[in-house]
This record gives structure tokens, C-alpha cells and sequence, in this order.
């Protein structure tokens, strides 16, 4: 047992029992916390694979950006703790004891099957360019400008498209955009009583 | 990777392209623009859409292959569902002009967002790789959990928008894990590369790659509104506005049918013996009894529906089984004209219910519009069309496009023949909840203060062009038949499933 | 060098956590966080393929899927936002005007 493997399980059980406080804790601010650790291990795991870009990014935009986010709104909303124990609640003891046995059964599956056939693991540490080994941001850079340039492109619209419509969604209503509203709908429904012009149809 | 190995070819994008730059316009003649650009917006955005289809049809003159290192791919599955997808999308607008303005709603976001919806469709229609699949699907649905929630003040488009939304990214991580594991089992995201290495049996892990394509399954099930993943859909089809639910109800539908058939025919199934064999009767087993519950749970439930709105969920639901028996059979022309068929007399039937709901969509159960059959006959004849359209009575393109299904699926898939069956059963058991509506509509008495709704002359095109293309497509199909069926993408191959 | 197996234990380990929260849970919010647990249980597999494989592909699947779960995000929690306005609650089990 070397110290990676050490390290794979402390950080594997991190997350594993910060994922459970995530789906178990009754204030949410707490789950956020519990998500954030989720994060931070995974991203010590990214870097025992050779992924330091993808580490650092997952740092910086998952856990500094996103988990933000979810913060923020959990304050904006003021969204208290969950009232006393209802039903749901015990639903979850009921599921505790199947749901542990189907992880436990997982765990065993994947080693003893993925284990079978292990393909030979090539060593990108052995290579001293940097653009060509695995994990470095030349690499990624290689990949993304050529190959990966279409879906990078389209991320451009994914993230213009998902601005306009967040911020259509949260704005504050304007008093001119109530006053069209409501003199629209009021329109409709006076020519709806009988006292509209022209009707098509 | 070089440059010059990689194809690239803006031509080969074009309509996502050209569909995006409008959206884009769009924003900026809204943010330059005095109020009541409603006009200039759908004006625009119709060129737009207008332009784009000729260039889908352009792109019939290239090169059949993959684009951009293989993200993007030029096939005749790409241009006919590509050509629905716009057709809605024209529709749509059209559609558009009549809800924004009684609503009193801003039109610069709508109809930019819808541009966006329909350019991730196209995209995802053109898919070639699993990551463009991903992101076309993203942005298609994203655009489409906004627009459900595109009427702020009504607490219902509210529900409908986060149910949407929550329902659509569970089942994108679920098609994520199965993409994942298919990149580990096959050591590519390509669909063709996937294809090469299962047809050369070079998979790292075969057990993976069967619990990938499982998952990828799950999450296309959920994307298409198939049972048992069907929950949620119809609160959401009832909350979000009329225009909205009939785009929402046929665009994105037709776009993941199009992926899937890409992943699904093009990659996964390499009928060969092995892990080959195993995933192809695996799926088509899997999608044979989910067409079935589809159609059957579809039906069934539909059968009790008072509003409207649901009704037409679940039997929006039901549809997508019987083209699922379509799919899994074989043949993609039937199934690219069954839901050419049912797009366009889906947003007609919303479109027409649109106005019979009036504004904020007040009215939406059934005996809400007892009576006015020959009150409002231009907007009333038009629904008993397409609810006749959507039960398959003959000479509407509904009937075609059923008869062309359960045709070649009796003819190619013997083994499947139950299939046929339990969709022609479920077909008879839907006219029951067809010719309910028009019962209501015309042969009730009429509730007194009754007023035709002002129809705008965008909406009596939109309705005037779905009426011609349903009797278009009920009597004079072989021309788009025998196009379809010349550019034939690849079939399911030899092995019957349970045979060899 | 850790066996591939146990990235892939962990990463569905993971992913069935998030799973039963998205099935479980009564708060919005709470159910979009075990949303992107799932997300992040892929990221692992994707980045672990990428690793055994040999093959930035993975990684840069891993970049993409970060960038729309970002855009989802925000969408979502502008969703739910826009929800509360119209109800003080974030209690799905109370999101049932649409149940007839």
C-alpha cells in the first residue's frame, strides 16, 4: 500500500461522507458546505490522474464560482432550516439500510469486474514535451483549438443564451412592464365580456 | 491533430450558424429599438429561419462525412430532421406574434431565445460526436426551461419551468454517466469511431460498454417523454404557455430523435458476435417493451384527461412510442414523415388552443369550450382537423404516417410484428379521446358570453399553412416519401434480433 | 498507481448519492446541489478514462460539461428564484398547483 493509495482513500471517504451530509442535512447552507468538500476532494483526486488543469479549474469555477452562487441564493432567499420531521424524512431511514447494501454491492462489483481486464496504462511522466503529455494546459490548449473547436464555439452560445434568459428570469419587474401586462390581459378580457370591435375568426 | 486533416467547413454549419447570428441581431435591434419591436423582431427572425433552410438544403450538395474532426456530420437523417426542426421553428414564430402581444410580454428575449433553442436542435440534429450531442442537447433544453417560464407572473409557468428543468438535468447526468463509460469502454467520443472499434472488437471493458449504452438509453427515454420516465411531463406541458408547450412538445422531441437515431443505429449497433450482438438485441428488446408501455400508459391515461393541455401531453407521450416502433424497426423514413406529421399538426392543435384559452391562458379544460363549434368555426374547424390528424382518420397526414410505420415495421422485423399490433390497438382505443373534444366543441350548448378571441393575421397564416400540410401530407405523400427514401441512411443490419 | 476500479467505484458511488437526494429531498435547492453531485461523479469517471486511456479526450469532455454546468446553474437558480417570487416556499412537495 503506497502513499497514493493512502491518499485515494482519505480523500474518497472525504467525499463519500461529505456527499451523504449533502443529502441528509436539513439546512441547506449546510449541504452547501458539504457539497464544497465534495468539490475540493474531487479536485485532489483529479490530481493524483494527471488532470492539474482540470484540478484547478474545478476549484476555481466549480467550488469559486458555482458553489458562490448556490450560496448567494440560499441567502437572497433566506431559506430556513426544514421544519420538524415529516414523512419524507422516514422514507429516508427506510431507505438507509437498502440503499447502503446496493453501494456496498457496487463497490464490490466494479473492483472484482474492472479489475478483470486491465489494458496496459501508458506513463505520460516519461514524456518531456509538455505539449504532448496527458493533463498539461498545452495539451488541452492542443486539443481544444483543433479538434474540440466546434464544441467550444458552441459553449460561446450555451453561456450567451443561459446570461439573456437568467436575466430575464430574476430581473425586478419594471412598473412600465406590470402596467403593459396588466393593460394587456385587461384588454383581453374586456373585449372577452363583449365590448371589442372587430372580432376575426 | 493538423489543421488541414480536420474538414473544416463553415458551409457545413450553416444553418447553426446563420440561425445564431440572427438570434444575436435580435438582441441588438431589441436593445437599440423603441418599444414595440414585435413586428421588426418576428420579421427578422422569419428571414432568418427562411435563410437557414436553404442553406440545410444547400447542404445536400456536400460531401456526405464528418466536419470540424468529426463533430459535425452531413447525412440525409441530418437534412429531413434539420427541415422539421425549422418548419417548427417557422411555425413557432408565427405563432409568437399572437401570444406576446396579448400578453403584454417583451418580445426581444422570446423570440431571441427561440432562435437559440433552434440552433441547439440543428446542432444537435448534426451531431457526429458525443459531445456535440451534449451540447446540442443542452442548449435546446436550457432555452426550453427559460421559455417555459417565459410568463413571469403566473405561478404555474413557474412550476412547469422548474419541474422542466429539474427533470431535464437529472436525465442529462444520467446520459452524461452513459456517455462517460462508453468513452472508457471504446476509448473514443466519436459515434463513428465507436462503431469501428466495436465492429473490430477492440472494447477495453464490455460490461461498460453495455451499462453505458443502458444509461445513454435512460436518458434519451427521459429527453423523448417515454414511459416510465414520462412523470413529470405533463405538468409541465400544462403550466408553461400554449406556444411554448407546442414547441417544446415537437422541436426538441424531433432533434433527440435524431441523435438517437445517430447514436443508436450509427454507433452502438454493430450487430456482430460478442459484446456487438449483446448491445443490439439488448437495445432493441429494451426499446420494444418501452414503445409499448409508452403507447399503452400514453393512451390509457389520456383517456381520463379533462384540460386540454394534458390531453394532449399524453398523447403527445403516446406519440412518441408509436415512433419508437418506427425506430426500432429500421426504417428511419417512416419515422422522419411520422414526426414531420405529428410536429406540424401539434402546433397547429396549440396554436388554435392558444386563442381558445384567451390571454394568461385562462381556459383550458375541455368544457370550458362547450358549444362554440360554429361559433368560431375558422379557429374550431381547424382543431377537429388535427385532433382527426393526431388519431390517424384517413386523408390526414397522421394516417399516412402511421400506415407508413406499422407498414415497414410488419414488413421488415417479423419478430416484432407485436409491436404493430399493440400500436394499431392503442390507435383505436385514442379515437375515444380524439372525438371528445370535438364532441364537446360542437355538439354542446353553448355556454352564453361567448366571444371569438381577435385573431392577428401572423396567426391565421401559421394556422392556414399546418391546415394545407396536413392534407398535403394525407394525399399527396410519394413525393416526400420517395425523396425520403432515396437518401436512406443506413438500416438495421442482417441479424434479427433473437434470431442469430 | 491507484487501479482504475476504485475511481470508478467512487464515482458511482457518488452518483447513486445523488441520485436517492434527487429522489428524497423536499428543497429546491438542495435537489438541484445533488444534481450536480451527479455531474461531478461523471467529471470523475471521464477525467479517470482519460487517465487509463491515455487520451485528452476525456479532459476535455470534463472542460465542457464544467461550462454548461455553470450556464445550468445560473438558469436554474434563476428559475427557482423566479418561482419564489410568486411562492414564499421552496418546498417541492408544495409545487403541486399542476396535480389535478
Amino acid at each position: 500500500m503506497e502513499i497514493i493509495h493512502l491518499l485515494f482513500l482519505a480523500f474518497a471517504a472525504l467525499a463519500v461522507v461529505a456527499a451523504f451530509n449533502v443529502i441528509l442535512q436539513r439546512n441547506p447552507i449546510y449541504s452547501a458546505i458539504g457539497l464544497i468538500v465534495v468539490l475540493c476532494s474531487l479536485a485532489a483526486l483529479f490530481l493524483t490522474l494527471n488532470a492539474q488543469f482540470i484540478a484547478a479549474i474545478q476549484i476555481i469555477v466549480y467550488a469559486g464560482a458555482i458553489m458562490v452562487l448556490f450560496v448567494f441564493v440560499i441567502m437572497l432567499l433566506n431559506v430556513r432550516e426544514e421544519e420538524a420531521r415529516t414523512d419524507r424524512q422516514k422514507y429516508l431511514k427506510l431507505l438507509a439500510v437498502p440503499l447502503f447494501v446496493a453501494l456496498l454491492a457496487e463497490v464490490v462489483v466494479v473492483i472484482r469486474y474492472v479489475n478483470a481486464t486491465p489494458p496496459a496504462i501508458p506513463n505520460p511522466n516519461t514524456v518531456s514535451d509538455p505539449a504532448t503529455s496527458l493533463g498539461t494546459v498545452e495539451s488541452l490548449a492542443r486539443g481544444m483549438f483543433t479538434d474540440y473547436v466546434l464544441p467550444f464555439e458552441a459553449t460561446s452560445v450555451l453561456i450567451l443564451m443561459a446570461i439573456v434568459g437568467a436575466m430575464y428570469l430574476a430581473r425586478r419587474e419594471s412598473p412600465a412592464e406590470v402596467e403593459r401586462i396588466e393593460q394587456a390581459l385587461a384588454a383581453d378580457s374586456a373585449a372577452e365580456t363583449g365590448a371589442d370591435g372587430s372580432p376575426h375568426a | 491533430m493538423q489543421l488541414d486533416t480536420l474538414n473544416l467547413n463553415y458551409w457545413a454549419i450553416a444553418p447553426e450558424l446563420i440561425v445564431s447570428l440572427v438570434a444575436v441581431v435580435l438582441m441588438l435591434m431589441d436593445a437599440f429599438s423603441r418599444k414595440g419591436g414585435r413586428q421588426a423582431n418576428a420579421f427578422v427572425a422569419l428571414i432568418g429561419l427562411i435563410a437557414a433552410f436553404v442553406a440545410v438544403v444547400r447542404l445536400g450538395g456536400l460531401a456526405a462525412g464528418g466536419y470540424f474532426g468529426g463533430m459535425v456530420v452531413i447525412d440525409p437523417t441530418r437534412l429531413f430532421f434539420a427541415a422539421i426542426i425549422l418548419i417548427v421553428a417557422i411555425l413557432a414564430v408565427l405563432l409568437a406574434g399572437q401570444f406576446l402581444g396579448d400578453e403584454g410580454l417583451p418580445p426581444g428575449e422570446f423570440f431571441s431565445l427561440l432562435l437559440f433553442a433552434t440552433s441547439g436542435m440543428l446542432l444537435l440534429t448534426a451531431a457526429g460526436d458525443l459531445v456535440t450531442v451534449f451540447l446540442g442537447l443542452e442548449i435546446a433544453s436550457i432555452t426550453t426551461y427559460i421559455l417555459a417560464g417565459y410568463r413571469r407572473y403566473d405561478v404555474r409557468a413557474n412550476e412547469s419551468s422548474l419541474k422542466y428543468f429539474l427533470l431535464g438535468s437529472f436525465s442529462t447526468a444520467f446520459m452524461l454517466y452513459g456517455m462517460a463509460l462508453t468513452y472508457g469502454a471504446t476509448g473514443t467520443t466519436n459515434i463513428e469511431g465507436i462503431r469501428q472499434a466495436i465492429a473490430s472488437e477492440s472494447i477495453n471493458f464490455p460490461a461498460l460498454l453495455l451499462l453505458g449504452a443502458a444509461m445513454m438509453l435512460v436518458g434519451f427515454g427521459f429527453k423523448i417523454a417515454s414511459a416510465p420516465f414520462h412523470l413529470w411531463t405533463p405538468d409541465v406541458y400544462e403550466g408553461a404557455p400554449t406556444l411554448v408547450t407546442g414547441f417544446m412538445g415537437t422541436g426538441p422531441k424531433v432533434a433527440v430523435f435524431a441523435a438517437f437515431i445517430r447514436v443508436f443505429i450509427g454507433g452502438f449497433d454493430v450487430p456482430i458476435a460478442g459484446v456487438g450482438l449483446q448491445l443490439h438485441n439488448g437495445w432493441i428488446h429494451a426499446v420494444a417493451v418501452i414503445s409499448v408501455i409508452t403507447m399503452t400508459v400514453g393512451n390509457i391515461v389520456a383517456i381520463s384527461q379533462k384540460n386540454i393541455k394534458r390531453l394532449l401531453a399524453y398523447s403527445s407521450i403516446a406519440h412518441a412510442g408509436y415512433a419508437l416502433v418506427g425506430f426500432v424497426t429500421g426504417d428511419f423514413a417512416p419515422v422522419a414523415f411520422y414526426l414531420l406529421a405529428y410536429s406540424i399538426v401539434s402546433v397547429g392543435a396549440f396554436g388554435v388552443i392558444q386563442l381558445l384559452a384567451r390571454a394568461g391562458d385562462q381556459k383550458t379544460m375541455i368544457d370550458d369550450y362547450a358549444g362554440i363549434g360554429f361559433e368560431a368555426p375558422a379557429l374550431t374547424f381547424p382543431l377537429a382537423i388535427f385532433l382527426l390528424s393526431l388519431a390517424g382518420i384517413p386523408s390526414t397526414a397522421g394516417f399516412i404516417g402511421k400506415f407508413y410505420v406499422f407498414k415497414s415495421a410488419w414488413v421488415t422485423t417479423p419478430s416484432l410484428r407485436y409491436l404493430v399490433v399493440a400500436a394499431v390497438i392503442n390507435s383505436i382505443i385514442s379515437i375515444y379521446y380524439y372525438l371528445y373534444p370535438i364532441v364537446v366543441i360542437f355538439f354542446r350548448p353553448l355556454a352564453p358570453g361567448f366571444v371569438r378571441p381577435r385573431m392577428q393575421k401572423a396567426t391565421a397564416l401559421a394556422i392556414i399553412l399546418t391546415i394545407i400540410g396536413t392534407f398535403y401530407l394525407g394525399l399527396l405523400p410519394n413525393r416526400l416519401l420517395k425523396s425520403m427514401e432515396k437518401g436512406q441512411p443506413a438500416r438495421i443490419t442482417a441479424n434479427q434480433p433473437g434470431t442469430k | 498507481m491507484v487501479p482504475l476500479s476504485w475511481y470508478l467505484a467512487l464515482s458511482a458511488v457518488l452518483f447513486t448519492i445523488g441520485v436517492v437526494g434527487v429522489i428524497v429531498q423536499r428543497n429546491v435547492i438542495v435537489l438541484f446541489m445533488c444534481i450536480e453531485l451527479m455531474l461531478n461523479a461523471v467529471n470523475l469517471t471521464l477525467v479517470a478514462f482519460s487517465r487509463f486511456l491515455g487520451n485528452a479526450t476525456g479532459q476535455l469532455f470534463v472542460f465542457i460539461v464544467m461550462a454548461v454546468a455553470a450556464a445550468e446553474a445560473a438558469v436554474g437558480l434563476a428559475i427557482i428564484i423566479s418561482l419564489f417570487r410568486n411562492r414564499e416556499t421552496l418546498n417541492v412537495d408544495e409545487a403541486d398547483l399542476l396535480k389535478l
